[in-house]
């Protein structure tokens, strides 16, 4: 009978891939920590999987689930004039938020937003603990 | 956090080009506008810039 499993890193508590094994959990985690020491495995439900994140707590690995990311934007236009701004707020902190690619750390909870370049701008947020979002932000 | 975001040249003048709200006109449409707006040398050099804008986003020079 498989199982499954997540793997996930354990220095940035990210889940790297989820995927049924015939081994037993020790058997498979030796396996995965032969080639990456800092990766662990984590038994899951089939259904759980795609939405499953892990959070360390108090010494130990807790399994649960992404929850939806409450980050909003005041607009999705602005004006490409350098001083308009529109911010993206109630972000995680910290938050990763990547800028056409570019990963942009913000550390207090909103990201104001200008540029003087017209056009459109794909802005994402990939956080472990959270389902991943994406907006285009469109500069006039 | 403020961050201010930028694209390269050849991305913004390309949807300077697609967003042009003359150029995006009819034909029929851009040769009334033509009649109207173009006025002087000013005009035609502007207008000029606007042509070539829009010519350099179709062509690819060698």
């Amino acid at each position: 009978m498989s199982n499954f499993y997540l793997t996930f890193n354990t220095e940035t508590s990210r889940v790297i891939s989820w995927q049924s094994s015939m081994d037993d959990e020790e058997t498979l985690r030796t396996a995965v920590q032969d080639t990456n020491p800092t990766w662990d495995i984590s038994p899951v439900e089939a259904s759980d999987a795609p939405t499953a994140c892990v959070e360390l707590i108090d010494g130990e690995w807790v399994q649960k689930q992404k929850t939806e990311l409450s980050a909003t934007w005041s607009a999705e236009t602005v004006a490409a004039d350098g001083t308009a701004e529109i911010v993206l707020s109630t972000l995680p902190v910290p938050c990763t938020v990547y800028v056409d690619g570019t990963a942009v750390v913000v550390e207090d909870g909103s990201l104001e937003f200008s540029t003087e370049a017209i056009g459109k701008y794909r802005i994402r947020i990939s956080e472990a603990a959270y389902l991943e979002k994406e907006w285009t932000i469109n500069a006039v | 956090m403020q961050f201010k975001a930028d694209k390269t040249e050849v991305y913004t003048e390309r949807v300077k080009a697609r967003r042009d709200e003359v150029l995006k006109k009819s034909q029929a449409e851009l040769e009334t506008w033509i009649d109207t707006n173009i006025q002087d040398m000013d005009d035609v050099r502007n207008y000029l810039k606007r042509l070539s804008r829009a010519v350099k986003v179709l062509t690819k020079f060698d």
